[in-house]
């Protein structure tokens, strides 16, 4: 069978320069938010990369004016789900290996709240592992909602589903969330 | 809602998000200011959003070394490998569970002139819009516009607030 064949289209300098400047922009961005959702560096890294690759093809759809990095959060949340569908095709659940806290990093900016520095001394550990035991569904709109601090309405159009769904299921990943770290918290004391 | 009746853990938690209307807002505002049973839940939800984004400013990742170039270099050979784009925009065909028969149904269909092919075969020269579409990206030299549009917080910005 022939293969489809791909419009005539080779890719140009503008296109090259477009997804550079995308990268250098917003590559930091968009590999921490693939990281907390996957709670994995190869797997963002993968899903970074994929993400970029994708940003690369439809560069033509993106609209200048529009947020880039909704559009990007939008790409990165899709291809995450279409990975998690697949996986779960083969594993009944999916554990995260590396779901212990990582060493922090020397490039990390300074702490300049005081919860800071208390989440760091007596809850990262807690807080790391709660979100690593979250359902990837959950963690996707807790960091959403809490860590990117994105609006209902952004979310229901960076995931594809509609305000009240995002409202109850952010309700029930912060229940669930609340019962893990209080977990944790226990067994690490 | 009145002073007697508690808002929900929901409620607080969309009061927290800042995502309830004027409205209930200002009254779970009010309702807050006198009960202090709510308020404690209210300070438990806030909480809650406070530790996960500081536990996030703490794990902050910088991009590995050479990432940038090697995402670059990826999507370039992506596109210049023959049709990946297509290949992947139509990877169920290339299944062999679908692949097979499909194949086989071509097949027959060559044999006996059928001019019909199935759907989704069709569906191999799907509209190529986005490729196609004139639009201004082109002309564009700063074409993002986060700093102006959404207000989409990302991790480098939350860390120098
Ligand atoms: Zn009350």
């Amino acid at each position: 069978m022939a293969a489809p064949r791909k419009p005539d289209e080779p890719s140009s300098p503008q296109q090259v320069a477009f997804l550079e400047a995308a990268v250098a922009q917003y590559g930091k961005a968009t590999y921490n938010f693939a990281f907390r959702l996957t709670r994995n560096e190869a797997d963002a890294r993968d899903l970074t990369q994929e993400a970029f690759i994708r940003v690369y093809r439809a560069w033509r759809s993106f609209k200048p004016g529009t947020s880039f990095l909704s559009w990007m959060y939008r790409i990165v949340t899709n291809l995450h789900r279409d990975e998690l569908r697949r996986r779960k095709g083969r594993y009944q659940e999916e554990i995260p290996e590396d779901n212990e806290p990582q060493a922090f990093g020397t490039g990390r900016p300074l702490a300049e709240n005081p919860i800071d520095d208390y989440v760091e001394a007596q809850m990262s550990e807690p807080v790391s592992k709660a979100l690593a035991a979250l359902a990837p569904e959950q963690r996707q709109i807790v960091v959403l909602a809490d860590i990117e601090e994105c609006s209902y309405q952004e979310i229901a159009e960076i995931v594809g589903c509609s305000i009240g769904t995002v409202r109850s299921r952010l309700h029930r990943a912060r229940g669930q969330l609340r019962k893990l770290v209080n977990r944790y918290m226990k067994s690490s004391s | 809602m009145n002073n007697v009746d508690h808002p929900t853990i929901e409620t607080l938690s969309d009061y927290v998000h800042g995502e309830l209307s004027e409205r209930d807002d200002a009254a779970v505002h009010a309702h807050l200011a006198g009960c202090s049973a709510c308020a404690e839940l209210h300070d438990i939800e806030a909480r809650l959003g406070e530790v996960l984004r500081a536990h996030a400013r703490a794990e902050e990742r910088e991009l590995p070394l050479g990432f940038e170039a090697r995402i670059v270099d990826a999507a370039i050979a992506s596109d210049a490998s023959s049709a990946t784009g297509w290949r992947e925009a139509f990877a169920w065909l290339w299944r062999p569970a679908i692949a097979v028969p499909v194949a086989a149904a071509l097949a027959l269909a060559i044999y006996f002139g059928a001019g019909a092919v199935n759907p989704p075969l069709r569906s191999a020269t799907i509209d190529a819009t986005s490729y196609v579409e004139s639009h201004t990206a082109l002309a564009a030299d700063m074409p993002f516009a986060d700093s102006s549009a959404l207000p989409v917080t990302f991790a480098s910005e939350v860390s120098a607030r």
